[in-house]
């Protein structure tokens, strides 16, 4: 239906013009975003001042929003280093405007000097990303205990330097021999670790890439204290990975990467020193890295096997479906205040959202799910199939992905609702 | 101020990652439509004071909505629609629609301009002039590119109602433009 466009006064209406922003507008929303961030943590997080602190996808999923508009950001600021402008946005952040303007006029006089530039997004990625790790890593209750028992300063070194090491140089070679001081000497994650760290670098090589900063930020989401105190499992999401890199054509690149959770098994030593000696996580790419890295074939085996069974995911409890099933039900009877009490969190909340979409779910299915990231372990991902209508809000949105959490009365509730796994 | 020169293709990493629910891709988004929600928004609205209130709460809307988004429409349909409803939201607040002027405004007191700028400027107070539906129906077919079926997704509308609103929006501002020129002509008429 493109033909019936009158092209003409369509290019007479886009020459209108349209007022700019002004300075105060961007900082408001990433204001905004930190606020809703924030809130998304919810006020049920001192529920969990345990050491069982449950992984919160939504949480998670608002973070990388977040994360997601912050690196934006960044390449917007990648932008105006290799001088290509961005009217009304990138200046209008009084905080970056000067850094900003600095880095035109330095790029005007580095007249493409690769190296510079890199050096000078690598400034700028240092305190994004120390911006961003101060609104990530802020105080949770698994983070608190992991700091007093002494684990968190070593879970910590273990991810910043695993990805400082893929940077080429006495920089990345520093941080690949730092690691050493935080595995355990006769676990199998030591040989392991650097194989993969061999392996990464390879391919980056081969991609023609020269990695030249790292970060990460870390979250610990669980941390299982046994009663000596000598060991202990911390679960933790490293959020976001940034990394620059020279690339042959493009020059420099920044990228992030979100990476699954981590399961850290550790140790305390003799000396009271903490040290991990496993590290379990789901990465389908983890064995090509390895084998890429010159690992021998056994090692890649065991971590084939591991890999294997992680990907087997959760079997559907009956009555988990059945709760599900229940609680369709009920949203199909309009009673939206009983089908809110099957969700955890704030219920009015949910049955306000009911009762504004008045969804009709037809269900066709509710299977287990394998999830991407490891669930807890009292929690299983079901992918219902079902066609729905909404009779509220037209454009709706039925989520395909459900977890359902066992509460300590052996009930299942729904915990959280995502359209991907 | 910034023109709107044509509507950007939506990079395939931003259609795919709204698809998946993916909210990372929350500051792409932004970097994409910004100029093209704030054109449309300011020309719905049509209050500077307002714009930016009514921009953050389009920009808080997308950012919740992103993890529900199940892509049964397409990516700009969805955010052109958040858009739009939370301009109507706003108008209905303000309780007025038409904010700026008639056809009849003396654009002709503004010396020396040039002719391609008082013809925006005629442009812009023809369209001013339009209900909001109509404008919104303009703007979205011949300005942004979108077809009748997603236009009336963005509305809320049938799909037939899209063309009968966009002959009304066209027809208006032509007379308009023709009244206009003509009030403007006698306007800067010289001494015989």
């Amino acid at each position: 239906m493109d033909d019936q466009r009158d092209t003409e006064l369509g290019r007479a209406l886009a020459e209108l013009e349209t007022p700019a922003y002004d300075d105060a507008f961007w900082p408001g929303i990433w204001a905004q975003l930190i606020a809703e961030s924030k809130q998304a943590l919810g006020p049920d997080d001192g529920e969990h001042a345990t050491a069982d602190v449950k992984p919160r996808r939504r949480r998670r999923r608002w973070r990388v929003a977040f994360a997601g508009a912050l690196v934006v950001l960044l390449a917007l600021v990648g932008a105006a280093v290799t001088a290509v402008a961005v009217p009304g946005f990138a200046q209008s952040v009084p905080f970056l405007g000067r850094q900003i303007r600095e880095l035109e006029r330095e790029n005007r006089q580095l007249k493409g000097d690769a190296q510079r530039v890199a050096a000078q997004q690598q400034t700028l990625l240092g305190k994004f990303a120390g911006a961003y790790q101060a609104a990530f890593e802020e105080q949770t209750p698994a983070t608190a205990l992991a700091e007093s028992t002494g684990l968190w300063p070593v879970v910590h070194s273990y991810f910043t330097d695993l990805a400082q090491a893929q940077v080429v140089g006495t920089k990345g070679d520093n941080a690949a021999s730092a690691l050493d001081d935080v595995i355990a000497l006769d676990s199998a994650l030591r040989d392991r670790v650097h194989f993969l760290i061999a392996g990464l670098r390879a391919r980056q090589a081969g991609l023609g890439q020269v990695p030249t900063a790292a970060t990460t930020v870390i979250r610990a989401y669980s941390v299982d204290l046994d009663d000596a105190g000598r060991h202990a499992t911390v679960v933790v999401w490293p959020g976001l990975t940034f990394l620059t890199w020279v690339a042959p054509r493009n020059g420099p690149q920044t990228a992030n990467f979100s990476l699954p959770y981590h399961t850290l098994s550790l140790g305390k030593s003799d000396d009271g020193q903490w040290m991990i000696d496993d590290d379990v996580y789901a990465d389908s790419q983890l064995t090509a890295l390895l084998r890429e890295g010159g690992a021998p074939a056994a090692l890649v085996a065991d971590v084939e096997r591991q890999q294997a069974q992680l990907a087997q995911g959760t079997p559907a409890p009956e009555a988990a479906v059945a709760t599900l099933r229940d609680t369709f039900d009920l949203i199909n009877h309009g009673d939206y205040d009983a089908a809110s009490r099957s969700f955890v969190g704030n219920q009015t909340d949910v049955a306000a959202s009911l009762r504004k979409q008045a969804p009709s779910i037809d269900v066709r299915s509710i299977a287990s799910a394998r999830p991407i990231d490891p669930l807890p372990p009292d929690s299983v991902l079901l992918q219902v199939q079902a066609h729905v209508q909404f009779a509220g809000d037209p454009l709706a949105g039925f989520p395909t992905y459900w977890v359902m959490q066992k509460q300590s009365d052996g009930s299942w509730m729904v915990s959280e609702t995502l359209s991907s796994p | 101020m910034e023109t709107l020169d044509k509507p950007a293709d939506v990079p395939d990493s931003v259609v795919a990652a709204v698809e998946r629910g993916d909210p990372a891709v929350f500051g792409e988004i932004v970097a994409t439509y910004d100029l093209r929600l704030r054109s449309l928004t300011y020309r719905l609205i049509g209050a500077d004071q307002s714009l930016q209130d009514v921009m953050q709460e389009i920009y808080m809307a997308v950012f919740r909505g992103l993890p529900g988004f199940r892509g049964e429409s397409g990516v700009a349909t969805w955010i052109y629609r958040v858009a739009y409803t939370t301009c109507l939201h706003y108008l209905k607040g303000q309780q007025r629609q038409v904010p700026v002027a008639d056809c009849s405004e003396d654009l002709s007191e503004s010396p020396d301009h040039a002719p391609q700028v008082v013809l925006r400027l005629d442009l812009a107070t023809a369209l001013a002039a339009l209900p909001v539906e109509l404008r919104a129906v303009v703007l979205l077919v011949d300005r942004d590119g979108f077809d009748y079926r997603s236009a009336a997704a963005v509305l809320g509308v049938p799909v037939g109602t899209i063309g009968s609103r966009l002959s009304s929006a066209r027809a208006r501002l032509r007379h308009c433009l023709v009244e206009s020129t003509a009030h403007g002509e006698k306007g800067n008429g010289r001494p015989a």
